[in-house]
């Protein structure tokens, strides 16, 4: 699963926000309030690494002054915690991992076939697309756009995916809707994944026509679920 | 090796609301918060697409929730109101240190 990690400042050392602003330092840095008081609510041990899984849940503790990261082995200790805690698990081996089954529906019940909420959309692309499966309203999320490379138009889709793995997604494009292609000299992906922090997992990620696709006089994008 | 890392289970969440061990006063270390940061950025990358057999689940309670903003002028999230809900169905790491 995909791991984001983020940094809190307490509440006593609001004055030195500013020594994170360095360009490489992209990582978010939260400001704690009297009003939140998350260091006294979350019980925190100042330099505790707390990692929580799916569903917020305290999954594991790594104190760095008790466990100073210039050690290689100590800094071993905290990967691994983290590797733990991103384990993908599908216990019955359907395709949908057993966090994103639970999540929604509380059991491992649920098939890729099956569509709970009748929106004629499977549970297979609701998990591979990140939407809510519970929500007939909540579909696919793709946003095309012209884009411009070199001055010549071409057509690039934003895809909202579940952006800790699952099924491969295919950009693939036409210039009449008969004859796909998603070779990259047609069609390639632009860019890394995007966090939507939507709190269903999910991420954008975009692809593009090549400039000689999109020199054609017609355009199409189409975007595949292609199951494992 | 004698570190000190909590896995925590049913039986052994040990936090509770209410306590104040984090008001104790320690020193800030410049060079703490660029060594966690690479570390899990690289931590990041490699966990992505782990998959293994299934393990036991631990059934902690979620944290309380909290909205508070993000003041790192280079993050994506910069000036936005951040909650820990904003990462469910994600695993999130939170470094509780000092600027620096």
């Amino acid at each position: 699963m995909r791991v984001e990690i983020l940094g809190f400042n307490r509440i006593s050392d609001e004055a030195y926000n500013s020594l994170v602003a360095r360009p490489l330092n992209v990582l978010p840095w939260l400001q704690d309030t009297t009003e939140q008081d998350v260091w006294n609510r979350w019980a925190i041990d100042y330099r505790d690494v707390l990692i929580l899984d799916a569903f917020n849940r305290p999954v594991g503790k790594y104190n760095l002054t008790a466990n100073d990261l210039l050690s290689s082995a100590r800094r071993q200790v905290l990967k691994q915690l983290l590797l733990d805690a991103a384990v993908i698990v599908d216990s019955d081996q359907d395709g949908l991992p057993d966090v994103w089954e639970t999540f929604w529906f509380d059991s491992l019940a649920q098939r890729p076939e099956d569509d709970f909420d009748g929106d004629g959309i499977d549970q297979r692309t609701e998990f591979a697309l990140a939407s809510n499966p519970k929500d007939p309203l909540s579909g696919p999320l793709l946003k095309p756009i012209i884009v411009r490379p070199g001055g010549r138009p071409a057509l690039a889709v934003t895809v909202r995916r579940f952006s800790g793995g699952g099924p491969t997604l295919m950009a693939e494009t036409s210039s009449d809707l008969v004859n796909w292609s998603a070779e990259p000299s047609s069609i390639f992906r632009v860019g890394s994944l995007v966090n939507a922090f939507d709190g269903m997992g999910g991420a954008e990620a975009r692809f593009q026509q090549s400039s000689a696709a999109g020199a054609l006089p017609n355009g199409f994008v189409r975007v595949r679920v292609v199951a494992p | 090796m004698g570190h000190s890392s909590k896995v925590l289970r049913p039986t052994q969440t040990r936090v509770t609301p209410g306590d104040a061990r984090c008001q104790r006063s320690l020193p800030s270390s410049p060079s703490s918060w660029s060594s966690v940061g690479l570390l899990l950025i690289i931590a990041l990358l490699a966990a992505a697409t782990h998959v293994a057999p299934a393990t036991a689940q631990t059934v902690a309670e979620p944290k309380p929730d909290f909205l508070v903003r993000d003041v790192n002028p280079n993050s994506p999230r910069n000036g936005k109101a951040v909650s820990p809900r904003d990462y469910r169905l994600q695993i999130s790491a939170f470094y509780f240190g000092a600027a620096g």
